[in-house]
């Protein structure tokens, strides 16, 4: 197995600053993957692999040059830092401060895969509870992959360390049909750290909660349309904090002047009931990790604290051009991606109504109990979700269900718009799609929004 | 071949030797990339990359079992191994599980390679990208940042083989540029983006594509709520093959064995108007998504999808295809070494119409809603056809723009909007959007819009 001497690191990182630059990294990693996708009551695929890398980089002002490989051969390594040092013409700007540890690739963390039988038969179980539930399901799929990562990081300001990362996630699809509607469902959870998934998150419950949702869906009417208050509940997740508003927090769109929160610290950007915290130490959640990609440990970010704007989300590169502090989400999907800011796990803070008095004060509106998919333009904050179980609200009640529905609004004006805040918090694992995909969690309390155009059929 | 391949396909067939196994496959991918991103006239980042990985799957008694690596170490490739073996065994038997045995690449007659990734110097590379920049801003003075100007290009290679058959390969280049601006006017901002990939270098229009990028952008500026009723509706070209991308999957005879295609069942049926064909056809000389043999070695071929609105057949990979007793049509398509062959079009085209898309978008008698670009196209459903989706675009009369428009939604399911066909354009060009995608601009008599 590889091992990169310390003296090796110090001169790679050293050869990437030969002809210019303040600062340099490199990025190294280890993944074993296990996936299965199991569908007609019979496992479809079953994969496993592994997959190491590196990533070299060069930061000069605000300009970054970088290479990556999975040939890891020392030959291979002083070659891509001399054709990334060539691109500068400048010569020597910076000294790098010498690695004191040594980057051992020996991986502790290999799958073994005979502890996935018994998921097999679990999986099995389950699915054909659900076709057994009603003749209208027509197909339910489990899937469950688990990945081990450890990466190692090292830079020209002397740091090293090192990060073992262990994610699980399952995840059930049903379809169910009724005459020519079609209608799909799913839940997916997901966790960091070496729980069992299947003890946090019993399959039972998580299958009893799809088809419970796609065959009432099938029910359901179409949604009325037009501009008009809407309830989201704790439960819906909060795909629209970190889509809507979220994204308007990185550091990288507030240096390039892109973000509609730019130049905003310390203006009321929501109304006063609106906290809203980034924080990636939260042990177990889907987006959590000790170290973040560039080395530096997550931390609780307040971006928004009762209506005010704080802080921004930041990576090395934008921490240092905006001089704001590293808030440690600076992250990448893999060896093949350099570090931007990104979330870690986001939500709107808990505040003082409860629910029920919540969905009490709407006349009449939407309650949208499951949100779904969902896009955002950061320039302007526009976006559309769908909502994947709703219902109209009538004089303060719960009401008919809706289907085929989706909202669209604008993320600033939505934040403003907040007229009530709950108190039951409940976080939703996702994947995070800017340029490239990495895991995150969001989450908000039960929160009245004074309007909103749905759409539909 | 590179020595190292060849001698890394060796060792694992001699390992491979040594396992009962009625059939297995070897598939090796290289990737090598470039991308620069340009700002403000500057190089703002610079990436390149070498990348390579391997697949093996097994096939023993009706059981596969699928793995992947990219170290080539002896040690890496027979942990590998003994994991496929681990699968192979937790694998339940499926009688429709399929390898080739042969292997009998498509001929197509592709033009000379353009080799410019290695030809020309990255130095004349930036000068296109200052070149387009300076384009975008000229178009108009509301543009007034670029958000993101890019260029990339890639050399890919693949290496694939089963059990009995020898080494085939295959090698494309690809070029591109893309760009993200964001145009001003007072407190309105708007983002516009396009981008252009091609085989050759030389057939991208950086004039052209800087045209559409500003105008993109400001041509949105001051856009107003649309009013929610029907509207009879232009989709712009690069939004119909964002739809036809999402639905192509509606099209897998694997989804539709699965019951999860609402096209189940309707072969023979009249789904489309009789004015809209689509073809997958994997054999187009010069086109991005051509190709010689799939992910499992199955040879290319033309399939006719739907035929003036009747439709006539699905994709088909080995397995789907063993399951009915019929041929691939070789869309068991591999997008890298660490995914499996699943069903994709290769390239998915639509019969182009008579009308140029100005007389696409010119109707007298009433208003006429053009769509630029759509959001969330993700969220729609991939089993029934039914989509939501947020739009912007332009509200026209008598062929010239009354207001830009945005704020709204269209809803509808997509089965149904092939039905509603008004008319098609001619103004064909290629997406490439996992498929590639080939097609027109299209107009519908009828689109429903939620909005103000």
């Amino acid at each position: 197995m590889t091992i990169f001497d310390s003296s090796f690191l110090s001169k790679l990182i050293d050869i990437l600053l030969s002809k210019g630059g303040q600062y340099s990294d490199v990025y190294i990693e280890d993944e074993d993957l296990f996936s299965i996708i199991y569908e007609n009551n019979t496992i479809r695929t079953m994969k496993s692999g592994n997959e190491r890398g590196i990533h070299l980089r060069v930061i000069n002002g605000d300009k970054s040059y970088s290479s990556y490989s999975n040939d890891l051969s020392q030959t291979n390594l002083e070659n891509l830092a001399e054709n990334i040092a060539d691109s500068f013409s400048s010569g020597r700007i910076c000294q790098a401060i010498n690695v004191a540890k040594n980057i051992n690739l020996a991986s502790n963390c290999s799958i073994d895969l005979a502890r996935y039988e018994s998921y097999i038969s679990d999986f099995s179980n389950a699915s054909k509870k659900i076709y057994s539930v009603s003749p209208k399901i027509c197909q339910a799929t489990l899937s469950y992959s688990q990945t081990f990562k450890k990466v190692w990081i090292a830079n020209s300001e002397g740091l090293s360390c090192s990060d073992d990362r262990q994610y699980s996630r399952y995840m059930i699809n049903a379809v169910a049909k009724d005459g020519e509607i079609t209608e799909t469902a799913y839940e997916g959870p997901g966790i960091t750290g070496s729980k069992n998934i299947f003890d946090q998150y019993p399959i039972d419950l998580t299958s009893e909660k799809v088809v419970k949702r796609v065959l009432s869906t099938l029910d359901a009417k179409p949604a009325p349309l037009g501009k008009m208050p809407v309830v989201m509940m704790g439960e819906a997740g909060g795909t629209m904090i970190h889509e809507a508003c979220g994204h308007a927090f990185e550091a990288d769109f507030i240096y390039k002047d892109t973000s509609i929160f730019g130049n905003k610290v310390g203006q009321k950007i929501a109304a006063e009931n609106v906290t809203v915290i980034d924080d990636g130490a939260i042990s177990g959640l889907y987006g959590s990790y000790k170290y973040d990609d560039e080395g530096v440990a997550p931390e609780k970010t307040i971006l928004i604290e009762n209506g005010i704007l704080k802080s921004y989300i930041s990576d090395r590169l934008s921490a240092k051009l905006l001089n704001i502090p590293l808030t440690g989400n600076g992250r990448r999907e893999s060896f093949r991606s350099k570090p931007i800011p990104r979330m870690s796990n986001t939500f709107i803070e808990d505040h003082d109504t409860n629910s029920a008095e919540i969905l009490s004060s709407v006349n009449e509106g939407i309650l949208v109990k499951r949100m779904g998919g969902g896009q955002v333009d950061i320039t302007n904050g526009e976006f559309i979700f769908e909502i994947s179980e709703g219902y109209v609200i009538k004089n303060g009640k719960i009401s008919d269900q809706i289907r085929g529905a989706s909202m669209i609004g604008n993320g600033p004006d939505v934040l403003n718009d907040i007229e009530m805040v709950g108190n039951d918090k409940d976080f939703m694992p996702g994947v995070c799609g800017k340029y490239d995909h990495v895991p995150v969690s969001d989450a908000q309390p039960t929160i009245k929004i004074k309007q909103m155009t749905i759409g539909g059929r | 071949m590179d020595k190292i391949i060849k001698e890394t396909f060796n060792y694992i067939e001699s390992e491979l030797e040594r396992i009962p196994t009625d059939n297995w496959d070897i598939f090796y991918m290289q990737d090598q990339s470039r991308q620069i991103s340009f700002r403000n006239k500057e190089v703002e980042d610079f990436k390149e990359s070498v990348e390579d990985g391997i697949a093996i799957r097994l096939l023993h008694e009706n059981r596969l079992s699928n793995v992947f690596c990219n170290s080539f170490e002896k040690e890496s490739i027979n942990k590998a191994i003994d994991k496929a073996k681990f699968i192979l065994k937790m694998m339940p038997p499926d009688e429709n599980f399929a390898m080739n045995d042969t292997i009998s690449p498509a001929k197509i007659k592709h033009s000379e390679k353009d080799w410019s990734f290695y030809d020309v110097g990255i130095p004349e590379k930036i000068k296109n990208l200052s070149y387009l920049e300076d384009k975008i801003f000229s178009e108009n003075k509301a543009v007034t940042k670029v958000e993101h100007l890019g260029f990339a290009e890639s050399h890919g290679k693949i290496f694939y083989r089963t059990k009995q058959s020898e080494i085939f390969s295959e090698e494309s280049l690809i070029y591109g540029f893309d760009g993200d601006v964001i145009a001003e006017d007072g407190a309105e901002a708007e983002s516009g983006s396009d981008y252009s990939y091609k085989r050759n270098l030389n057939d991208i229009d950086l004039d052209l594509l800087g045209q559409r990028i500003a105008y993109n952008a400001y041509s949105m500026l001051n856009a107003k709520p649309l009013k929610s009723k029907n509207y009879k509706t232009v989709l712009n070209n690069d939004v119909v093959a964002g739809f036809l991308s999402f639905f192509s999957s509606l099209f897998s005879a694997e989804n539709v064995q699965n019951k999860k295609s609402v096209l189940d069942g309707k072969i023979g049926e009249k789904i489309a108007s009789e004015k809209f064909s689509l073809v997958d056809d994997g054999l187009i000389p010069d086109s991005l998504g051509s190709l010689a043999f799939d992910g499992e070695g199955s040879t290319s071929t033309k399939t006719s999808l739907i035929k003036n609105g009747e439709l006539k057949q699905f994709l088909y990979n080995l397995k789907a295809a063993a399951k009915e007793g019929v041929m691939s049509t070789g869309n068991g398509i591999r997008s890298s070494y660490y995914s499996t062959p699943i069903i994709k079009p290769s390239n998915l085209i639509v019969s182009p119409g008579k009308h140029s898309y100005d007389q696409l978008c010119l109707d007298e008698s009433k208003d006429l809603l053009v769509i630029n670009s759509v959001m969330g196209m993700h969220t729609s459903n991939r089993v029934n056809g039914d989509f939501s989706l947020g739009a912007t675009g332009y509200l026209m009369k008598n062929g010239t723009i009354v207001s830009p428009v945005k704020q709204f939604t269209i809803a509808g399911n997509f089965i149904q909007l092939l039905c509603e066909i008004f008319e098609i354009g001619n103004d064909v060009d290629s997406f490439p959007f996992g498929g590639n995608i080939i097609c027109p601009s299209i107009c519908f008599n009828s689109i429903s819009v939620s909005g103000a």
